[in-house]
């Protein structure tokens, strides 16, 4: 169960650690790939490497131990010529007295350093001349001597002692191998067996042998073909005593090279025999010694294994960066996107697949952005044509107030009025329709406001009285239609309509930095500060369809709304501005640029 | 660098580190033996003892792959303290051990301080000197030795008679256990005589007065040092006692091996230098390695005598390979 789970554990504990992002994805899969790529190689090579190296240790202690055998075996066939050359020059012919004997063999052993004597006994033992010439000590027991004995064994046949401590005469004790043969000479007429006794220092096989190079610790030992007696051994008082064994019985029967286990210690064994002399050498080298060249390729490949991966890890590091940078660069700039920027552009560049990427985001931005700016411009008009629909609406109250009063003048028979009155009501519709334009002159806008003002003041019995006064430039500038009468109707009543002296409304017109700017001034009641920033921040366009204007209380809504549609035909800077002061009036500025009116006007 | 990048890199230098680490460790651990050095101090007085004991602890040397500083001692302006000149040079070389057939007490207990302020060990040869600070030593059991060289006289004396015993005048306490095991062993013989008593160093003069002394009455003579066996040896020589006195010693120094061929001397009880010098060595280098060595080695004697002397094993024994 527990392994049931482990793998949706593994995988939410890798996405929280963000292992699964591109980048470590690209770094480990590149590290990983190149490491095992690497060691792979290593082991291979090393294998390779070992195997070879091995294999010239071995060829290298072959080749040593061959050597010294070849210079074991030339040294000892040296030796053989030598004693042939004294026996020849010593018993000739039987005779070895004289100083003429004498003088050869010191030349002869002139010649030679490694020897150590030269002595002659009879089949008794008995010293018959030796060279150089001493006594021979008392104890000096010959024929109990090993070389003696292989002499009076085998007559006429050289044969080689093991080495051993020279004992016939006084002085230091050398360690020997001695060459001692049984020779029939003729002497006086009479057969005469001697044995001729050649001792060779054994400081010169020694040295053969110590010479030796295999390995640091390696050595080679030499043991006896016939019985296995170690005959030498560089650490042989520790054989002796028991404290190093060899492993003779198997160096003696092998014929090619082997390796042991001797006390944990692996060791190459290499034989080979020294024909002439019967004698076996054995070399013996480590093989942690002689194999230390595989220590050194690991180290060298550990070394490189590790610098690889270092720049491996930089590459992909590199690598992965160069993919996932432009990868990021997009998720900022969705970001951002996100946020409600859309101002954006991703610079078009990097590997194919981001570059294309970066296209289709672009594209897509450009769409969204074009498809915002078209709801916006929907919104826009939509908004414009709900204004001015609400803006286009007679009021019905107006016109019923308008008519009654036209009724009440007819039956008064008050006719120039009535004329007056109706001429301003079709004027003022003439106005109105427009011909369903929505921008008109205004010079049209002040004739609008002039008739509504008309009409106002025959209702109202000339409570009031008004101007307006426009400049030719002004006159000549388009405006929004009906802008001016719900500010007139506001001004009227509001301000003057309870106002107890008579009203003025002065209305004007001007061009004044490019702007064109209504003035419209009532001296009528005025409102304080706060109504007066309601005017303009208040309701919105709702509202507006639910309280008509000139009812009173909801006038707010169309000021509002005049506001709004001068916004949205002309932008933010435009608009809308109060001033008012209780019991003093109100100034009502309507600003909009100055657009000249176009001629085909008609 | 984001935080997968920054994990992936420090597992990946962590990596590195560790095989570096490993990489360093090999290579320090197999290039130690090399740099540690052990020094063999030289006896201010050489001979074949000293010689083999050198041959043996370079022949470890080799095996172990270690270096051998050897010191010598005999120096002329050194006087009595050559050792411990020897030994403070082979320290100021860098030598963590010393390997060393101690002249005297004294000597040893100096060098033991000296090495132990610098942190390195001191290993001895042939003695066993109740002093601190000496980490192994290697020696024969010389009471065992003492025993051995006692039951040859008395064999040689077919268990009758009178026998001197030459001892040391040095206090080497392995000198006193010789003595114990020689008197133990005779003493086991009722018709024995031992008389004790007399002893001579390593002077030639102050040893020939001593054999003259003991001459007088004895039968056999047992010498526990090297000169006092060539002394007697060589009174007996010159008094022509020679086939009467029994002379059994100790060593193996060339003129003593010598008058044991000539049969003057009877038998000699013999240790092996090269033995020592080679487990000296392995004990130093187990010290070196940073194991423990053993407190005490004990090596084995042999007893030649004229007869044995030259068969092949002895020979390997009492005649090193002198280069």
């Amino acid at each position: 169960m527990f392994r049931l789970e482990m793998p949706g554990w593994i995988k939410q504990k890798l996405r929280k650690s963000r292992v699964s992002s591109i980048q470590s994805i690209v770094i480990w899969s590149f590290s990983i790939m190149i490491v095992v790529a690497i060691t792979t190689v290593a082991v291979l090579l090393h294998e390779k490497f070992s195997a070879s190296t091995e294999r010239s240790a071995f060829l290298a202690a072959r080749q040593t131990v061959d050597q010294v055998s070849y210079n074991l075996e030339d040294y000892i066939s040296g030796m053989a010529g030598f004693y042939r050359a004294i026996e020849v020059n010593m018993l000739k012919n039987g005779e070895w007295d004289g100083q003429q004997v004498d003088k050869q063999l010191d030349t002869l052993m002139g010649s030679r350093d490694d020897i150590v004597s030269i002595t002659l006994f009879d089949s008794g033992g008995k010293l018959l001349k030796n060279r150089p010439a001493a006594a021979l000590r008392p104890s000096a027991n010959a024929t109990g001597q090993g070389w003696f004995q292989a002499a009076v064994r085998v007559p006429d046949h050289l044969s080689f002692s093991l080495p051993h401590i020279q004992n016939l005469y006084k002085g230091s004790y050398q360690w020997v191998v001695s060459m001692s043969k049984r020779i029939t000479v003729v002497r006086d007429g009479q057969p005469q067996e001697v044995i001729l006794l050649v001792d060779m220092n054994f400081k010169q096989i020694d040295e053969l042998c110590s010479r030796i190079s295999l390995g640091h610790r390696g050595y080679a030992y030499i043991i006896d073909e016939g019985a296995g007696n170690i005959v030498y051994h560089p650490q042989q008082q520790l054989i002796y005593m028991g404290l190093k064994s060899e492993n003779v019985e198997q160096a003696l029967v092998a014929s090619s090279d082997y390796v042991e286990d001797m006390n944990g210690n692996k060791r190459l064994i290499t034989v080979k025999s020294v024909a002439n002399i019967g004698w076996k050498i054995i070399g013996v080298s480590y093989m942690d010694d002689i194999l230390t060249s595989r220590e050194e390729v690991n180290r060298y490949l550990v070394r490189v294994v590790a610098g690889v991966l270092v720049l491996v890890v930089l590459v992909s590091m590199l690598l992965a960066m160069s993919i996932v940078r432009p990868i990021k660069r997009m998720e900022r700039t969705m970001r951002a996107v996100e946020r409600g920027n859309f101002d954006v552009e991703l610079p078009v560049e990097g590997p194919l697949e981001v570059e294309r990427l970066s296209r289709r985001f672009n594209l897509m931005i450009h769409k969204i952005r074009q498809l915002m700016k078209q709801i916006v411009q929907e919104q826009e008009s939509k908004r414009k044509h709900e204004l001015e629909a609400l803006q286009a609406q007679i009021n019905p109250h107006f016109l019923y107030n308008t008519l009654n009063s036209v009724v009440r003048m007819a039956a008064m028979s008050r006719g120039e009025e009535v004329v007056t009155m109706i001429t301003s009501l079709s004027k003022l519709f003439r106005i109105s329709l427009s011909k369903g334009q929505n921008v008109i002159s205004a010079r049209d806008e002040l004739e609008h406001a002039h008739h509504y003002l008309v009409i106002q003041q025959m209702r109202f019995g000339r409570k009031f009285r008004f101007s307006i006064t426009a400049t030719e430039e002004a006159e000549a500038c388009m405006t929004p239609k009906i802008v001016l009468q719900p500010l007139i109707e506001n001004a009227i009543e509001h301000g003057l309509e309870y106002s107890v002296e008579e009203g003025t409304i002065d209305i004007s017109a001007d061009v004044v930095d490019g702007m064109l700017v209504f003035r419209i001034e009532d001296n009528g009641a005025g409102m304080d500060s706060v109504k007066a920033a309601l005017l303009l921040h208040g309701a919105s366009v709702p509202d507006a369809g639910r309280e008509p204007s000139a009812t009173g209380k909801g006038s707010g809504v169309a000021v509002r709304n005049i506001h709004d549609r001068i916004r949205l035909y002309y932008g933010a800077p435009y608009g809308l501005e109060f001033k008012s002061e209780l019991e003093e009036g109100t100034v009502v500025w309507v600003r909009m640029p100055a657009i000249k009116e176009v001629d085909d006007h008609e | 660098m984001n935080r997968s990048l920054a994990a992936a890199c420090g597992w990946l230098s962590l990596l590195l580190l560790a095989a570096a680490a490993s990489g360093c460790a090999g290579a320090a651990s197999k290039e130690k033996p090399a740099e540690a050095q052990i020094a063999l101090i030289a006896p201010q007085r050489s001979g074949a003892l000293a010689d083999s004991i050198r041959l043996g602890a370079e022949a470890a040397a080799k095996e172990y792959g270690s270096q051998l500083l050897y010191m010598d001692a005999n120096v002329s302006d050194s006087g009595e303290e050559g050792q411990l000149k020897a030994a403070q040079r082979a320290i100021a070389l860098g030598a963590s051990v010393l390997l060393l057939d101690p002249d005297s007490e004294q000597q040893l207990r100096l060098i033991a301080a000296e090495a132990g302020k610098a942190g390195a060990s001191v290993v001895t040869l042939n003695d066993t000197y109740p002093v601190e600070g000496v980490a192994s030593s290697i020696s024969i059991n010389n009471r065992e030795a003492g025993r051995m060289a006692g039951e040859a006289m008395a064999e040689l004396l077919h268990g009758k008679g009178i026998v001197s015993l030459l001892g040391s005048d040095s206090a080497a306490p392995g000198y006193e256990q010789r003595e114990l095991g020689v008197v133990e062993a005779l003493g086991r013989h009722k018709e024995i005589t031992v008389h004790t008593g007399y002893s001579c160093g390593s002077s030639p003069d102050g040893c020939a007065e001593a054999a003259r002394l003991l001459m007088e009455q004895a039968d056999g003579v047992v010498a526990l040092q090297e000169q006092g066996v060539l002394s007697t040896a060589q009174e007996t020589v010159k008094r022509g006692l020679s086939s009467r006195v029994k002379i059994v010693g100790f060593g193996s120094e060339v003129p003593q091996l010598e008058l044991l061929q000539d049969g003057i001397i009877d038998i000699l009880v013999v240790q092996s230098g090269f033995n020592a010098g080679y487990l000296g060595m392995q004990q130093a280098h187990e010290l070196l390695e940073g194991g423990h060595a053993d407190r005490t080695v004990t090596l084995d004697t042999k007893v030649v005598n004229p007869d044995s002397m030259f068969w092949m094993d002895n020979q390997k024994l009492l005649f090193p390979f002198v280069k």
